[in-house]
């Protein structure tokens, strides 16, 4: 399995990396920020995709759009973000993110919904 | 005879060097204390709080686009991905004379839409307004219409918007992400902000990718270089101070936020001048002032738009030459203002400062300088005498540069490394000598230009390119 | 000439010594600076280089402990291992302190739940709890603020009755700080403070508390309505603004009353209200007050939108077709909307009155049909 998390606090990364990787969930990649991401997302198939909104070059809801659009790819995606607007979560899935999660969340929580997707 | 003539004279420079000099030093003082309870304030803001909610003012960033269709495509995509929710995208093709709206159109996948539009302020004809067929787009609006310069363009966008705020930028500056989160503050910490300016910064050398500001460094070039040190003087130093008096008259051109219906009721952007920007919020000051309500212009200190400086001497002088009849003109357009006490400080203070020591300043830097070099010829002022004075002056210059330095250092503190420091110790000694005579000579030119060339004013307005070019101003 | 150039001559020589001594003065105060500058660069440097490592660690150590603590049984020996590692560091220098505090209060501002728990329990069992406290008890009001934000942020509860002193403080960060902690550390009435309150609630506050407010319990949440007839302004805008955003609609029986509010603010805040809660049954009490409305552009173009919204009946529909010829463009533009939204007799009616008037309004008709401009 490998799991693809964006966002641009270094922190969460580290922390969500580490509860993955317990969680023995497979290969964490990180981005962060969205330009970082759009390029691995072009070099590597992903099973899973974490991705935060508001990120340096591109948003969390432009890579949602370039993974659906542009590749072509039904890879699961998760939108954890600060930002829980009825409008912004609405516009996500609606073209075509899979869970959104606000933030604070709990990790538990979080490896929870992974594991959903990824039908373990 | 000659010596009465002398001694006016003498006695006029004196007291117009040691007014200039005092208010520099006050504004100076102000600016840096302001700053740094600024710093103190905003030390623990959590602007991402704006992000996320519900009453976060609606935004309409408005673009003017003229002949940029190089860079359009990355510039539109910049925009679209600021720091902001509830915020929409204008763009307004002047005309433009190249592919700007025909690279637009299938880059983003505009189809023409039936815009009720109204001409609130009154402009040249809208030809077609375009939305986004793709949803990840919805933000932005394109705007085609016949060229009538800047200032018409800008006002097409005051009638487009239908948000409270509109922030009017130049399309090809780079505005850095969190820019709108920070503008906005003022606006919501007090109600009767009609307009907040940001800091432009000069992005000559600097790494950008995809339309964002990857590492600052210091321009190469060295007319660019100067530049800098220009404008850090500026904003650190003198509209610190200004904002804080609440008389700044300025806000620049490439990046400000207005209210739109005070923006609209003052009846929008002059297109009559090549100044519009410093125009409109004299304008919108006075029509506060008409109708006897309280307002603030506020001013953000913290860098938020970098924009390309002219790094020829041609360029820079056209610059210049267009700052000196925007400044005028704006000047005598609100002649009624001069020390008029109806106006508040804005006439007693903001306007009186601005025509004698931004206006008047390089002819009166200029006839000194001429009067004390004949006088030293004639032998009738010893050559030492004139040699202390320039020493003392020059002495001057530098201190202030070092001091907006310091403000820089204790604040933002951008370019990181060493080396740049003494780099712009540097540049500090030489300007004085090198680069601000120059600059003197282009302002003395441009009034010159405007004096001669005021029956064709019409038709150079009109032409529009040259206002587009118009980057930034900053008081020297 | 001689007695003029003599005179010249001794007038000059002070002069002179004046200059020079300005130039003097200009260019030392200069040189400090740039004395000041370098000095202040160095520390700086040397300041963030210990802060990063120090941040390194902390975080490596706070993902392991929050972590595997809610997954799997770890031996408490572990745990009280790091603690005690984590306690010397933090207790060695005021920046180690400083710095985990600000690594457990971003940590938790993106997480929730039982780790979140133990991010509060790592606050007091580092006691830097007293850490922040002591800054309370400083004289500069931004290192009170401090204080006060990082109590409120590690949700440290004790602190709410000191912290209620400084509300009436004369420094506006210092008292905003304060307010915003104790919507959040407050149990008993986060928002009770209001009462009495005679101070601005500005909109930046408004997003703060609404911020806070919505990441906590609903089920605290206060009934808004309680604040409508307060006698502050400002606390009854902020009530009405926050009932429509949490979609109380306990609140609805005493919004009709707003309507008349001497304060156009209130009564057009008042009828968004009645939008956003879709409170159909208050429809006929707004076509009755109707004729109030229309000399404010902004409260009709509100009136308009609303009735859109909640109307149902022919003679809501008449109210909001009389605006179609108001004399301001927006409101004939906001009424065409309303119109055109709402149902098909109602459509019908705004096309019949549109030919009537010869197409006047067929422009902003084909405005609302547009599906791009939704």
């Amino acid at each position: 399995m490998k799991i693809l998390v964006c966002d641009d606090d270094e922190a969460l990364i580290s922390m969500v990396r580490f509860k993955l990787s317990r969680e023995n969930f497979g290969e964490v990649i990180k981005a962060v920020d969205g330009r970082e991401a759009k390029r691995l997302l072009e070099e590597n198939d992903f099973d899973l995709i974490i991705s935060d909104i508001h990120m340096p070059f591109h948003s969390g809801l432009e890579i949602v759009t370039h993974v659906r659009q542009v590749l072509k790819k039904k890879t699961p995606i998760i939108i954890l973000s600060a930002e829980g607007l009825e409008e912004t979560v609405l516009q996500a899935f609606d073209i075509g993110a899979n869970d959104f999660i606000t933030k604070p969340f709990s990790p538990a929580e979080l490896a929870i919904r992974v594991k959903r997707l990824l039908n373990l | 005879m000659w010596d009465i003539l002398y001694w006016i004279v003498n006695v006029l420079i004196f007291i117009y060097a040691i007014t200039i000099a005092v208010s520099y030093l006050l504004l100076a003082a102000v600016s840096m204390i302001e700053m740094q309870a600024y710093m103190r304030r905003n030390y623990f803001i959590d602007y991402k709080y704006i992000l996320s909610s519900p009453f976060a003012p609606g935004i309409s960033l408005i673009a003017p686009a003229y002949n940029e269709g190089l860079t359009i495509i990355d510039n539109v995509k910049s925009l679209l991905s600021i720091m902001y929710n509830n915020y929409e995208v204008i763009i307004i093709n002047d005309g433009s004379k190249d592919d700007t709206l025909a690279k637009l159109i299938p880059a983003f996948d505009l189809v023409k839409v039936n815009y009720d539009l109204q001409y609130t302020v009154a402009t040249k004809p809208v030809r077609g307004i375009y939305k986004s067929r793709n949803r990840a787009f919805k933000k932005l609006t394109v705007v085609d219409k016949e060229n009538g310069g800047k200032a018409d363009a800008l006002n097409v966008g005051l009638n487009v918007s239908k948000k409270d705020l509109v922030a009017c930028i130049d399309v090809d500056c780079i505005i850095e992400p969190d820019a709108l989160l920070k503008m906005v503050k003022p606006f919501l910490e007090d109600n009767t902000v009609i307009a907040s300016g940001g800091v432009v910064r000069i992005a000559n050398s600097c790494i950008i990718e995809e339309g964002r500001l990857i590492e600052i460094k210091l321009p190469v070039n060295l007319i660019a270089r100067m530049q800098v040190l220009e404008y850090i003087r500026a904003f650190l130093l003198g509209r610190m101070a200004w904002s804080k008096l609440n008389g700044l008259l300025l806000i620049s051109g490439a990046f400000g936020l207005f209210k739109r219906e005070t923006a609209l009721k003052a009846g929008g952007y002059n297109h009559k001048t090549v100044g519009e920007d410093m125009e409109l919020v004299v304008r919108m000051r006075r029509y506060m002032h008409e109708q006897r309500l309280p307002y603030r212009v506020a001013y953000i200190p913290d860098p938020l738009c970098w924009t390309e400086a002219p790094a020829s001497s041609q360029i820079l002088s056209r610059q210049r030459n267009r700052w000196a009849r925007g400044t005028f003109e704006t000047l005598s357009i609100h002649r009624k203002l001069f020390f008029n006490p109806r106006y508040g400080i804005m006439g007693m203070l903001s306007y009186p400062f601005w025509f004698f020591y931004e206006w008047l300043s390089p002819f009166v830097e200029f006839i000194g300088l001429i009067f004390f070099i004949v006088l030293v010829i004639l032998g009738k002022v010893h050559w030492v005498f004139f040699l202390s004075l320039t020493l003392a002056v020059y002495c001057f210059a530098f201190f202030i540069s070092m001091s907006s330095l310091l403000a820089e250092e204790t604040s933002f503190f951008k370019y990181t490394t060493k080396r740049d420091i003494f780099k712009m110790i540097a540049i500090a000694l030489i300007e004085p000598i090198w680069f601000h005579p120059r600059v003197v000579w282009w302002s003395l030119r441009g009034n010159y230009d405007l004096m001669k060339g005021k029956k064709s004013w019409g038709e150079m307005t009109r032409q529009g390119f040259v206002q587009y070019k118009s980057k930034e101003k900053v008081a020297s | 000439m001689n007695e003029q150039s003599s005179f010249t001559a001794i007038h000059a020589t002070s002069e002179v010594r004046i200059f020079i001594i300005l130039a003097l003065i200009f260019f030392t105060a200069a040189i400090l600076f740039v004395g000041f500058i370098l000095v202040s660069r160095f520390t700086k440097n040397k300041r963030q280089e210990k802060e990063a490592i120090l941040r390194n660690y902390f975080q490596r150590t706070l993902n392991a402990m929050i972590i595997m603590e809610t997954t799997s049984s770890v031996p408490a020996s572990s745990h009280v291992f790091k603690l005690d590692t984590l306690r010397t560091m933090t207790g060695k220098s005021s920046l180690a302190r400083q710095v985990m505090v600000n690594q457990l209060v971003s940590v938790k501002k993106s997480i929730s739940g039982s780790s979140s728990k133990i991010l509060e329990r790592l606050y007091i069992e580092l006691d830097l709890h007293t850490y922040s406290l002591g800054k309370l008890k400083r004289d500069s009001w931004q290192k009170k603020a401090q204080g006060i934000r990082e109590l409120a942020e590690l949700n440290y509860q004790p602190a709410v009755e000191t912290i209620r002193t400084y509300i009436v403080s004369d420094n506006r960060t210092l008292r905003e700080e304060s307010l915003l902690a104790l919507v959040r550390l407050d149990n008993e009435g986060p928002l009770s403070f209001l009462d009495q309150y005679s101070g601005t609630i500005s909109p930046w506050m408004r997003i703060n508390i609404h911020y806070h407010l919505s990441k906590s319990d609903a089920r605290k949440l206060p009934q808004f309505s309680r604040w409508f007839s307060s006698s502050n302004l400002d606390v009854v805008l902020f009530a009405l603004s926050m009932a429509r955003q949490f979609r109380q609609s306990s609140a609805i029986p005493f919004l009709t009353a707003l309507l008349s509010h001497t304060d156009t603010r209130v009564a057009g805040l008042a009828l968004e209200t009645i939008s956003a809660l879709e409170a159909h049954e208050l429809a006929d009490g707004i076509t009755q007050r109707v004729e109030a409305f229309w000399t404010s552009e902004k409260l009709s173009s509100r009136m308009v939108r609303c009735l859109g919204r909640i109307g149902y009946t022919s003679e809501h529909k008449y109210t909001i077709l009389r605006y179609l010829d108001h004399p301001e463009y927006t409101v004939r533009f906001n009424a065409v909307q309303a119109l055109y939204k709402m149902d098909d007799e109602a459509r019908q009616l705004l096309l019949d009155f549109n030919t009537k008037m010869n197409g006047i309004l067929s422009g902003a008709i084909e405005h609302v049909s547009e599906p791009l401009l939704q």
